[in-house]
């Protein structure tokens, strides 16, 4: 087995990666716009890119987790930001120390949007799928039919 | 359809249906005061975008500019401004005000403008009503329309900087709008443009601060129910005992002066007295009100200043001071600048408060000045009788009231529309509040409507301007000729050696001619608009105002304490003024400290000063009465708490226990002096402390001492052991233990530094233990009847110039510079130097090349431009769309073979076809 074929992996696998790197690379973009809610894209297209459901999901949910887990690190690390989430859990929880808390919430709602995103998508694209294997048969039918 | 199909189709929905309900919890406000969580607290907006520490290096190209301007920030982030004309600096100032205090600026300007509802919903809507109605913005706008005129008459020039410096903070919103700070966030809004009209409603702001006040009503209700002998004796005679007079030269009251009441018995209709009540009651329901009613009774507005010259000061030069007391808040009120135009020969350090172009106290290379408030009467409360909605009897006939409307914008609902009616006086303001009024007797309605000097086209801008422009006292006289509201003590020292104090501002002058003879005129109590009293005739004229320049003691100055002696007999100038303990402090200070003594660290001691005059005046009495107790009344805890008194040296210090058992005794002691009497006749209104006082020393068997309650004739010295034994019983439950040396004063007193915005307690500052009172000269007035005293104002800032070395000039703020929470400048001055008595440098460096870059923290270029910079995320959005652009070739290149064989799929088909 020469070195190509010990690299070799399967085409899920590569739509695993590429569908993860391109739904990361969008959401970190779209973190420029201030519209949260457009974070529900890079899941739909994870979604998509992957044949499964399970892979579109965990797909999308990883993208999301990794670019939200990174920004908001860098924003602490960087811009004190820590200090905004403390200041703001301090004003529900009353005192301080409960930032943690709303970084732990931010990052399991960024994995439940990605997962939904990817739901979503991979849902359309087996629908599609199946729609487009149906009408295929139909056409190779009637071809066949057409032939004889 | 197959039933895996069917399957991912209920699936599907399912999950669609999921997203929306979640999407739309995260959209939605859920309380409607703040902005809804999503947008809050998600990547990308909200608190992610809330800016910290400013840029280290900031470049800018503004399109307008005179030339460039360079601004330097030093370690604790004071902007140090370096342009080439007044305008380029007051831009600058605008940018770096609204850099480092927007929402404080936007808070501000809202309150007075009546537009809190519009962010903050309908729970502020009758804040905005009574600020409208008072008048601020309609005045601040006829001031600003005056100053354009004069502006364009060629009379003055500061308008040009008040334009540029709306065009700095606008530029700074501009390019801002998705780095706001957390409060913005939070609730949900965007600043909108700055206008001249904003900076000017910060002049009505601070007069109303500091000359708003309904003690006329309050002394008609306390003479309504004590009755004139005791009203006389109580709130006039003796309030001048122990006040050390500002101006020198007018003699001094030695034991205050004694007067006796000659006037007639008080007729006045029970309408106007239940109006007067209900107005008050109303009044407190008012947030900012009662605040204001709160802060001026544990005398929370005021301050110090004080100034020695070249032969009391050490150093051959005169040395400065000013701390202006004022509610603690963060950010605080004051934000600190130094701006140097090099071509103007403009070189200013002072406080500014963010929101005008214009230090309002500090120095230049030749003077320095600083303010305290006077407590002239500038405010006078009328009552008239209502004929209808439209009219009421003014001077005997019946008159038309003028009518000013607005459409208050509230969040989330329709406009509010709100008219507000006008005497010839001013505002009716005993209306606007919902079932105010009480059912009147005899179909009379009386009606309450204030005038005040506030409610002029006023000048103060124009003096402002001219004192850090001036030279001279010659220069500063002129201006402060203009400074008309709120009154100052102006306190002056200059490098040529002179030392001054002039109490200025406008003093109304009534005609008490019509008054009846209950009345003691000179606006300490509410006139019958209906028969003509009290109308203001004129003013003060400036030249006759009380002055006093370089004076034979060496020393001048003020701590909000009556302005002059008994022998000023021009004009009334004042009603009420502070207790004078502080005055009485600094005095004895600076009049103990030998010639050639008084240097910049004899001036912190100063400031610092925590001794308690009061106590002092107090702490004997009490111990002689512990001391006549018989042995058998003396337990061991009275025993300890006499040996606590008998050993301290009156400071207020938080590590002490003397002065929790002053403050509690003091309390209960006046509690139970005044409370029989004044419950009884129903008035909130109590004595001053110095009354107390006088009563303590030269009359212990007053009949105030006396419990009517009882059928006992109760003395000074009753009153006293009384007030001890309730004072320990209250401290013991407290503390929890006998044993008098844990009775630390800092376990319950303590200094708070609450955020502007109530329940954003998690971006308050403390608490700290403190030391100090409300009456001490460094002051922390706090309420201990409850347990726990949050002092929650005292110095707003403290400033030292010493004339041998401006360089060598100290202040200190109670905050930080900036009112970004997570900066280290949020707070960094008040617990790193305040709370510790410490102080910074003020740099005060005339040329740009000089400023040390050591002290340089970060820098702002501001150059001559198009206009345009370059977003600093382009960069990073260049990479991520090359990375997807990559992403989508390989991606291409991935499917090649499936998307070459659907394409040939296609052509068949179509062939075929």
């Amino acid at each position: 087995m020469n070195i190509k074929d010990k690299l070799k992996i399967s085409t899920d696998t590569r739509n695993f990666i590429i569908s993860f790197l391109f739904a990361s690379s969008l959401a970190y973009l779209l973190t420029f716009t201030n519209v949260w809610q457009l974070i529900i894209i890079p899941g739909i297209i994870a979604g998509m890119l992957n044949k499964t459901m399970r892979r579109g999901i965990y797909s999308a949910a990883l993208s999301v987790f990794v670019v939200w887990f990174i920004f908001m690190v860098y924003q602490m690390a960087s811009n004190n930001a820590y200090k905004n989430l403390d200041q703001f859990a301090g004003l529900i929880f009353g005192g301080s120390g409960y930032g943690v808390v709303i970084f732990i919430i931010v990052i399991l709602l960024g994995i439940l949007f990605g997962a939904l995103g990817g739901t979503i998508g991979s849902g359309f694209m087996i629908l599609i799928r199946a729609r487009y294997e149906k009408s295929s048969l139909k056409t190779t039918t009637t071809n066949k039919e057409k032939i004889n | 359809m197959r039933i895996s199909d069917k399957k991912t189709t209920i699936k599907l929905s399912a999950v669609i249906i999921l997203t929306i309900v979640i999407f739309s919890i995260f959209s939605i406000p859920l309380i409607s005061l703040i902005a809804p969580l999503g947008d809050i607290l998600l990547p990308g907006d909200g608190i992610w975008r809330v800016p910290g520490e400013v840029p280290q290096h900031e470049t800018l190209h503004i399109r307008g500019l005179d030339d460039s301007i360079t601004v330097y920030r030093d370690e604790w982030g004071i902007p140090h401004i370096y342009a080439s004309t007044e305008e380029d600096m007051s831009f600058a100032l605008g940018y770096v005000h609204a850099q480092d205090r927007l929402f404080q600026m936007d808070l501000a300007r809202r309150n007075v403008r009546g537009k809190l509802s519009e962010v903050l919903g309908s729970i502020a809507l009758e804040e905005d009503k009574y600020n409208l109605a008072m008048g601020m913005e309609y005045w601040a706008n006829k001031t600003l329309h005056n100053a354009i005129e004069l502006q364009e008459a060629g009379d003055i020039d500061f308008m040009n900087a008040v334009y540029s410096y709306a065009n700095g903070v606008n530029h700074y919103i501009d390019t801002h709008q998705n780095e706001l700070p957390i409060e913005y966030t939070i609730l949900g809004f965007k600043p909108t443009k700055w206008t001249p009209l904003d900076t000017f409603c910060f002049s009505k702001y601070m007069s109303k601060m500091l000359t708003w006040q309904y003690s006329d009503l309050y002394n008609l209700q306390a003479l309504e129910t004590l009755g004139e002998a005791n009203f006389t004796e109580l709130f006039r005679s003796y309030s001048t005992y122990g006040q050390v007079p500002i101006c020198p030269n007018f003699g001094n009251y030695d034991d205050g002066s004694e007067l006796t009441y000659n006037g007639g018995p008080l007729h006045i209709s029970s309408n106007v007295i239940n109006t007067i009540s209900s107005f008050l009651d109303n009044i407190e329901k008012l947030t900012s009100e009662k605040y204001l009613i709160e802060t001026q009774e544990q005398n929370l507005i005021g301050s110090n200043n004080w100034v020695v010259d070249g032969i009391k000061s050490s150093t051959g030069k005169p040395i400065l001071c000013n701390d202006m007391h004022l509610a603690w808040n963060m950010p605080g009120i004051w934000y600190e600048a130094h701006m140097v135009v090099e071509d103007n020969d403009y070189n200013v350090y002072g406080f500014t408060l963010a929101g005008v172009p214009i230090p309002i106290v500090g120095n230049n290379e030749y003077l320095a000045w600083g303010f305290t408030n006077v407590g002239y009467d500038v405010m006078d409360w009328y009552y008239y009788e209502e004929i209808d909605s439209n009219h009421y009897v003014y001077n005997g006939k019946s008159t038309e009231y003028k009518t000013r409307t607005y459409n208050i914008k509230v969040k989330d609902q329709e406009y509010e529309k709100f008219t507000v009616k006008e005497t010839v006086h001013g505002p009716v303001l005993s209306e606007f509040l919902d079932n105010t009024l009480p059912e009147s007797l005899d179909n009379e309605k009386i009606v309450l409507a204030p005038k005040w000097t506030g409610n002029n086209i006023t000048t103060e801008f124009r003096a402002i301007y001219g004192y850090g422009h001036a030279k001279n006292r010659a220069d500063f006289n002129e201006s402060s000729s203009y400074f008309q509201n709120p009154a100052q003590n102006h306190v002056y020292a200059d490098i040529y050696g002179n030392i001054a104090i002039r109490p200025t501002g406008l003093v109304p002058i009534r005609d008490d001619s019509l008054n009846p003879s209950w009345h003691f005129g000179n606006g300490s109590l509410p006139y019958n608009g209906s028969k003509g009293e009290g109308e203001w005739i004129g003013y003060v004229p400036f030249e006759e105002l009380p002055n006093t320049e370089n004076p034979s003691q060496h020393y001048l100055a003020s701590a909000n304490q009556i302005v002059v002696g008994p022998n000023y007999k021009k004009y009334a100038l004042q009603n009420s003024w502070a207790t004078g303990y502080r005055g009485r402090r600094i005095n004895e200070l600076l009049n103990n400290s030998a010639d050639g003594t008084v240097g910049v660290e004899k001036m912190k001691e100063i400031q610092l000063d925590v001794k308690s005059t009061d106590a002092r005046a107090f702490v004997p009495y009490l111990i002689d009465a512990i001391e006549r107790l018989p042995s058998d009344e003396k337990t061991s805890v009275i025993v300890n708490v006499e040996t606590q008194l008998k050993n301290w040296n009156y400071d207020m210090d938080k590590d002490l226990a003397a002065p929790t058992i002053y403050r509690k005794w003091r309390d209960y002691y006046q509690d139970y002096t005044f409370n029989d009497e004044f419950e009884k006749a129903g008035t909130s209104m109590r004595p001053s402390l110095n009354v107390l006082e006088k009563l303590t020393r030269d009359d212990p068997n007053s009949k105030w001492f006396d419990d009517i309650e009882t059928s006992v004739i109760e003395n000074r010295t009753d009153v006293i052991i009384k007030a001890l034994s309730s004072a320990i019983e209250s401290i013991v439950e407290f503390y929890g233990t006998n044993d008098v040396s844990a009775w630390r004063w800092g376990d319950i007193h303590k200094l708070l530094f609450p955020h502007l915005v109530p329940g954003f307690d998690s971006l308050t500052i403390g608490p700290f233990d403190g030391d100090g009172s409300g009456y001490t000269v460094n002051p922390s007035g706090v309420n201990i009847r409850d347990g726990v005293g949050y002092a929650r104002g005292g110095a707003s800032e403290r400033m030292i110039i010493d004339f041998s070395n401006l360089e060598n000039s100290l202040s200190v703020i109670p905050s930080g510079q900036r009112a970004i929470a997570n900066s280290k400048h949020y707070s960094d001055q008040v617990e790193e130097l305040f709370i510790k008595g410490k102080y910074h440098r003020r740099y005060f460096y005339g040329e740009l090349d000089d400023f040390p870059k050591e002290h340089i923290e970060s820098t702002i270029k501001l150059l001559k431009g198009t206009g345009f910079d370059i977003p600093a995320y382009l960069p990073a959005v260049l990479i991520l769309v090359f990375l997807i652009g990559i992403t989508s070739v390989i991606f291409g290149l991935n499917k090649k073979d499936l998307i070459r064989s659907k394409y040939k799929e296609l052509k068949q088909k179509v062939r075929g076809e």
